[in-house]
């Protein structure tokens, strides 16, 4: 993110949530460099991405924002909400990212504790089935992608997602509900 | 990817999921049953999501983990979670975890074996799960934090974090690898494993350990309970509850004692007992007591009451006994124990940090030389040994100021020197601890002033370091003016703060106004005096070669130390040699006279690698190259010595280069050519590693070993090399003017030599401009000048030729030096004048 819009994430937020046209594109596109700036250093490249990690980065990303003042802490469920999406893209570029590398790397290389890694690259995998699935749900049921999205890229709670779509708690645990069933349709 | 429903019916399936989710669960399926127009394959789809209960279903999202909640609820300014109310029982659900049976329990919280409650692995894990009572926020941030160094570290030898977060009431958890296994004592007792098994097995702590501190990772806390030994024979290392983050500005807790007891205090090393900052180091000592309670069957201290304050006092001041005569280990150990393995342990367990073993890996790999029947690379102290740490952090030839300070500043200094003086130490602690308090209220009143000049938090937030260091200096008079001690103290901070960011001038003004404050303070010690005097004669140099204040500075210096015998010879040798090194250029009798008392005070003093290399450069100035060659032979020797003892033969000494090159430069003049050139060889491959490919000493060297190859018509090596060198003297230079100089004239004579006349007598001339013009006895300006006659008359510039020599031969006249080559080499030069 260049120093120009140093105030342009407030306002951004406050667009996005006016409905103005593009403000979320470019809310989105501002994230988006920052949130891969936190990935980028704090994510060794030979340390697969985890639920653990890619939650701790999206809070972290706010943290570190809402402390330079350029994101309003009242703002916060909206902040994860829209970090939780562009998280989403970056993890999933991330790992395509790499998996190019280490086809293109051959097989020379063996990771040191191969049983270890594994775990946490079958977690990778999921999360890249994941994405996969929710991009298929985009255009039938968008909300339902977005509670997927808090949910899992920036563990936000019920009623904190209430409270961003503007809907009941009820309505959250019923649209989960339902992202189960699909994705479970979907993945299996 | 399984993807395997097409978008219309997935589209057609969320509609009917919509109608059916709807309904109370137990109607669902009726409402499938009489619901019309749904087409085959996608009603039994849908019969078989909906006939899944929430919760029963063996797919499951992943659970959350969410990210240190209680600083996002700082700055949101209200929590929403609610702490817990009851203590963990069996079979209670935790997020997705259902408790088996409590495992462990200790200050902070309880440890549960459990299993995923939805199934979704069938995995066992160990759940950490705190108190009741602490599970506020400080808790749930210090939680968060192992989980975040947890989440770093991913080793066979380190039980794994699997998840963490906190359930919706609030509650966090880690899940962790279940290890199912013995402590490391026991599992050696119940295998009865001799002594060379358990070195075998211990290993593997230290590996892991190394791993932990390539990832910046302290553990801090360990002790036999945090590792575990599977079945199998794996060790696996736990509780990372305490461990810290290397460099992390994390403001967490990081004194035991603010955690609340985890400590076990008879594994916890002296800057751990002393609140000090606490870096690899403490956990080097951790490992030492482990493995000598493994192999001696006992812990070092023996102690008559076993209480928290006769454990801190035998931590902090008793010599552990050696394990060999550690008494409750086995008879015929004993004597397998005693020399090598003594001394590995006691090094482990030195009461200084900087005296144990620098990393787990030099330790494993003594321990492997023992276990290969090599010579171990641990050394018995020696009074040489001992001093030789502090001095040896201080880079002759750059002269670092910041590494004296920060060698003084973490109180080596001091301890070393004052050695045998312990019936002061009473005093000296209260008169620390005065200091200390007041050193704290200095440094809160700035942030105080600086959040009273930016009401506003933001802007306060914002204040530079350059900003605050220059708030707090305009506070050091008026605050401290009741309180020299921590005056000086202060003024030394400055010194170095100012220092590291680049600010010389500022810290100058800072370090002479220590030196006047403690030609006052009354009870100042001689060596602070001292130090405090060095450091502006070394920051003087840096800024400017030969500013004559130094002068003053090292004549009072030298007067402090007074005569042979006076002084501890360790603080006389550093005053002797910075002394020699100034008056090299000026009085060069009285420097060759210092020179050599510092090399007279023998090899067991401080530094001797940089006396050494003083005395050998006066020495090759004044043309006695054989005595130049035995005491940079000497200081090699001693510095091998060092070398093996402290770095386990990594050859990282940092003065051993320039020995190198010292004694190839002997020896070139003494004729003997081989061994020149292997040495010099060997000076610029320990050059570049221990001070990177383009540091200045390292383009001396090279230059050196590029006008020696010139010399012997090895021209085409040697004019690479030359043109390496030169290349690099574009780069702006670490370390200050005199390294620069010296560098600028070793290339810029090389090249007078291979013929590059012009390029010579441009490094040439700017080598002289960075001398004052006053100088009149230098033999190493009077060397400059030799060189510059040579390329002005290479290019034909006879008369100034003329004008550089005669200035050479008075300049050489007026040091004493009549060295043969040098009256041979002017000779040379004459009878190329013209004849008048």
């Amino acid at each position: 993110m260049s120093s120009g819009d140093h105030d342009g994430m407030a306002q951004l937020l406050a667009a996005a949530r006016g409905g103005e046209d593009g403000a979320v594109a470019r809310l989105c596109a501002a994230l988006y460099q920052d949130l891969r700036v936190v990935a980028r250093s704090r994510l060794r490249s030979h340390q697969p991405f985890t639920l653990l990690n890619t939650t701790a980065l999206v809070h972290e990303s706010f943290l570190r924002l809402s402390r330079t003042g350029r994101v309003d802490v009242s703002d916060r469920n909206h902040f994860l909400g829209y970090a939780a999406k562009v998280m989403r893209s970056v993890i999933v570029g991330f790992v395509r990212e790499r998996m190019t590398e280490k086809r293109g790397a051959g097989a020379g290389h063996v990771p040191l504790n191969e049983e270890i890694v594994s775990g946490a690259a079958d977690e990778e995998a999921e999360i890249v089935r994941i994405h996969n699935a929710l991009e298929e749900l985009a255009d039938i049921d968008p909300r339902v992608v977005r509670v997927v999205e808090m949910r899992y890229f920036a563990g936000m709670r019920e009623k904190e997602i209430a409270a961003v779509l503007n809907v009941t708690e009820r309505t959250v645990r019923r649209d989960w509900e339902k992202a189960r069933l699909l994705l479970r349709s979907s993945l299996q | 990817m399984a993807i395997v429903t097409p978008a219309d019916d997935l589209r057609q399936l969320s509609a009917l999921l919509d109608e059916a989710l709807d309904l109370p669960e137990e109607d669902r399926i009726a409402w499938l049953d009489s619901r019309n127009g749904i087409a085959e394959p996608l009603r039994a789809r849908l019969r078989e999501l909906l006939s899944h209960r929430a919760g029963s279903d063996d797919f499951t999202l992943p659970t959350l983990s969410r990210y240190n909640e209680a600083d996002i609820a700082k700055l949101v300014g209200t929590t929403n979670a609610c702490p817990p109310t009851d203590a963990p029982m069996a079979n209670q659900t935790i997020g997705p975890y259902r408790l088996i049976r409590e495992i462990g329990r200790g200050g902070m919280g309880s440890v549960w074996l459990a299993e995923r409650s939805d199934g979704a692995l069938k995995r066992q894990v160990a759940l950490k799960l705190p108190h009741i009572a602490l599970a506020e926020n400080q808790l749930v941030d210090r939680f968060a934090h192992e989980r975040d160094i947890l989440a770093g570290l991913v080793h066979p030898h380190i039980a794994r974090l699997y998840d963490a977060g906190i359930t919706e009431d609030g509650r966090p958890y880690l899940a962790m690898e279940y290890v199912a296994g013995q402590a490391l004592g026991d599992y050696c007792q119940s295998h009865d494993l001799d002594l060379a098994a358990r070195l075998v097995i211990f290993r593997q702590v230290l590996r892991a350990i190394q791993y932990a501190h390539s990832q910046l990772v302290v553990h801090r806390d360990l002790k036999p309970g945090n590792i575990l030994v599977t079945d199998e024979g794996d060790v696996r290392l736990l509780d990372f509850g305490i461990a810290k983050l290397l460099h992390s500005d994390a403001t967490l807790a990081t004194e035991l004692t603010e955690l609340g007891g985890p400590l076990t205090l008879q594994y916890a090393a002296p800057e751990q007992i002393l609140g000090q900052r606490i870096g690899a180091g403490a956990d080097i000592y951790s490992l030492g007591m482990l493995l000598y309670e493994l192999l001696a069957g006992a812990l070092p201290f023996r102690l008559r009451r076993v209480t928290r304050g006769a454990i801190e006092e035998a931590i902090l001041s008793s010599q552990p006994a050696l394990p060999s005569q550690a008494g409750r280990g086995r008879v015929a150990w004993a004597k397998r124990l005693a020399g090598d393995l003594d001394t590995i342990l006691l090094k482990a367990l030195k009461k200084d940090p900087a005296e144990r073993y620098l990393t787990a890996s030099a330790l494993a790999e003594d321990i492997d030389r023992y276990l290969n029947g090599e010579p171990v690379l641990a050394r018995p102290d020696t009074v040489w040994y001992r001093a030789g740490k502090f001095v040896s952090r201080y880079r002759w030839g750059v002269a670092a100021v910041t590494t004296i300070i920060i060698a003084l500043a973490a109180g080596l200094g001091a301890a070393l020197w004052q050695a045998g003086v312990a019936e002061e130490n009473a005093e000296k602690a209260q008169k620390e601890a005065r200091t200390a308090q007041a050193v704290k209220e200095f440094m809160r009143g700035v942030f105080y002033a600086n959040s009273a000049q930016q009401p506003d938090p933001a802007k306060a937030r914002e204040t530079t370091a350059r900003e605050l260091l220059d708030l707090g200096a305009a506070r050091i008079d008026a605050a401290l003016a009741e309180a020299p001690e921590a005056k000086q103290e202060m003024l030394m901070i400055f010194t170095e703060l100012y220092s590291q960011l680049g600010l010389s001038a500022k810290s100058l003004e800072f370090a002479q106004q220590r030196v006047r404050l403690l030609r006052e303070l009354k009870g100042a010690s001689v060596e602070d005096r001292v130090y405090a005097l060095l450091l502006v004669a070394i920051t003087l140099r840096n800024q400017s070669i030969d500013d004559p204040e130094q002068r003053t500075i090292l004549d009072e210096a030298l007067a402090l130390v007074g005569v042979e015998g006076d002084t501890a010879p360790a603080l006389r040798g550093v005053v002797l040699t910075v002394a020699a090194n100034y008056f090299a250029d000026h009085e060069f009798a009285r420097s060759l006279d210092l020179a050599h008392q510092a090399f007279r005070l023998g090899r067991d003093v401080g530094d001797f690698a940089s006396i050494s290399i003083n005395a050998a450069r006066a020495d090759l100035l004044v043309g006695d190259y054989g005595r130049a060659r035995t005491e940079a032979g000497e200081g090699i020797a001693a510095s091998l010595a060092y070398n093996l003892a402290q770095e386990s033969g990594q050859g990282t000494y940092m003065q051993l280069p320039v020995l190198y090159e010292c004694l190839g430069l002997a020896e070139a003049a003494l004729g003997e050519i081989a061994a020149a050139k292997d040495h010099f060889q060997q000076a610029v491959r320990q050059g570049r590693k221990t001070f990177g490919d383009n540091d200045p000493e390292v383009v001396r060297i090279e230059g050196r070993l590029a006008q020696f190859l010139v010399h012997q018509g090895q021209r085409a090596e040697g004019e690479a090399l030359l043109a390496l060198a030169a290349s690099k003297l574009a780069r702006p230079s670490p370390g200050g003017a005199r390294l620069a100089f010296e560098a600028l004239q070793a290339v810029g004579e090389a090249q007078a030599d291979a013929g590059q006349l012009q390029p010579a007598l441009g490094h040439l001339a700017k080598a002289l401009a960075m001398r004052s013009p006053d100088l009149d006895a230098s033999p190493t300006v009077a060397a400059l000048l030799r060189a510059q006659a040579r390329a002005l008359f290479g290019v034909g510039r006879k008369a100034e030729a003329e004008s550089v020599l005669n200035r050479a031969i008075a300049m050489r006249e007026k040091a004493g030096v009549r060295a043969a080559d040098v009256l041979g080499e002017e000779a040379g030069l004459r009878v190329r004048l013209p004849v008048r």
